[in-house]
């Protein structure tokens, strides 16, 4: 309730208060006392409708495109492609050789505010990124998995979801996974994304896939954790970063 | 575009949901749910047939305060809606609380509440007054709206103690 009113609260969380406002009685007194000390400010009125809004309309992220040269720069580094964790989840009627390049991300935090970053402002994602930064992404989908769609996107500790790939700013709409080609290069992907991550755990998905898929359904599956993406057949690579102030 | 129409047409819709559903957390479901319609239901937005957009979707808001007060059975005389009841005003009723409860608090806290609730100051305005950074009237507010949250329980359990009946 607190977080609702004070604006710390996400869409998600604050689409699941009002629902639950319906049941319960005490959460009723205690949002009574929080709108009527709203109703007294000065301001009241706007921060009723912008609190509300929230629970409404997904903040849209901030997209900026990146200078080009980071799948140049990540080229050189096949590193950049063993971090994170592919699962194993081979589409349906082929049999995984174990020793076969998996499909990955590359991550690169892109800390600077306004001006459009250069590959030289961004940084390989280490085990940390702020809540300040952009992430740009790289990914490599190797011809022998073939996948032909990708989605990107992080959920966080908890259960909040946020877009990358595709964009999905209007709440209305349902995007679907973007088209990728299977060459087995790196290649980025032209916008660095800053949504206004909690801190905390977060856990980057890249959903390889051979159909494409849609973010509705994407979010329902994952809605009580990332296993629920066995439903679909392709490969997941994740990896899990901390979000620092 | 949609947001544009909950900017434009806010204030309407919650004051029409709210001369049927007197409970500010009821009023808010409501004004949440006609906003989370127009925005998933194509056919809800293809049936605005032109004119003022507040006016068609407050009356969608007082209709769903109707129906879910009947749901939920929060109104017991659905005849009475938009009188304005004579006998009880629940912002002043919570002023003349703020006031007292306010009493038990320093006199920085107290002026603090004067200030921001009373004659109706916005943060930046009270914090040149009381001559503190914005932050820390943001922290102090904090601090009040638990406290005044769990006096008020307090209260309300004191009384229900007293011989009052306890809502199931």
């Amino acid at each position: 309730m607190g977080a609702h009113f004070s604006g710390q609260s996400s869409t998600r969380a604050d689409r699941r208060l009002f629902h639950h406002l319906k049941t319960c009685d005490a959460c009723r007194e205690e949002y009574r006392t929080y709108a009527m000390l709203e109703s007294l400010e000065a301001d009241g009125a706007e921060r009723a409708r912008v609190r509300m809004g929230r629970g409404l309309f997904e903040p849209a992220p901030k997209r900026v495109f990146v200078g080009g040269g980071l799948a140049l720069a990540c080229a050189c580094m096949a590193l950049v492609f063993s971090l994170g964790r592919t699962h194993d989840f081979t589409p349906r009627g082929r049999v995984h050789d174990g020793d076969a390049p998996m499909p990955a991300l590359g991550i690169y935090r892109v800390p600077h505010e306004g001006a459009v970053p250069t590959v030289e402002d961004t940084q390989r994602a280490g085990n940390v990124v702020h809540t300040s930064e952009s992430l740009a992404f790289t990914y490599v989908n190797p011809p022998a998995i073939g996948a032909s769609y990708l989605m990107i996107f992080a959920r966080d500790a908890a259960g909040r979801v946020y877009w990358f790939y595709p964009a999905w700013t209007d709440g209305s709409q349902d995007p679907a996974s973007l088209p990728i080609p299977a060459n087995g290069a790196p290649i980025e992907l032209p916008e660095a994304v800053r949504h206004s991550l909690q801190p905390g755990s977060l856990t980057i998905v890249g959903l390889f896939t051979p159909k494409p898929l849609h973010v509705h359904e994407v979010e329902a599956a994952v809605a009580n954790g990332l296993d629920g993406l066995q439903a679909f057949p392709g490969h997941v690579w994740t990896e899990t970063v901390e979000v620092a102030p | 575009m949609i947001e544009e129409i909950y900017r434009t047409t806010f204030e309407e819709v919650r004051r029409a949901a709210g001369t049927v559903l007197h409970e500010p957390a009821d009023r808010d479901a409501v004004v949440h749910e006609v906003y989370l319609e127009l925005l998933s239901s194509r056919e809800l937005r293809e049936s605005h047939r032109g004119g003022q957009m507040g006016s068609w979707l407050g009356a969608i808001a007082r209709h769903q305060a109707l129906d879910f007060a009947r749901r939920e059975s929060r109104l017991t005389d659905l005849s009475a809606v938009d009188e304005v009841s004579a006998k009880s005003d629940p912002v002043a009723d919570l002023r003349r609380e703020l006031v007292r409860f306010a009493e038990k608090l320093d006199p920085e806290r107290q002026r603090l509440v004067q200030l921001r609730y009373i004659e109706g100051m916005t943060q930046m305005e009270a914090a040149a007054i009381l001559g503190k950074p914005r932050s820390t009237l943001e922290d102090w507010e904090h601090q009040f709206k638990r406290a005044l949250q769990a006096h008020l329980a307090g209260r309300k359990g004191a009384q229900n103690d007293n011989g009052r009946k306890v809502p199931q």
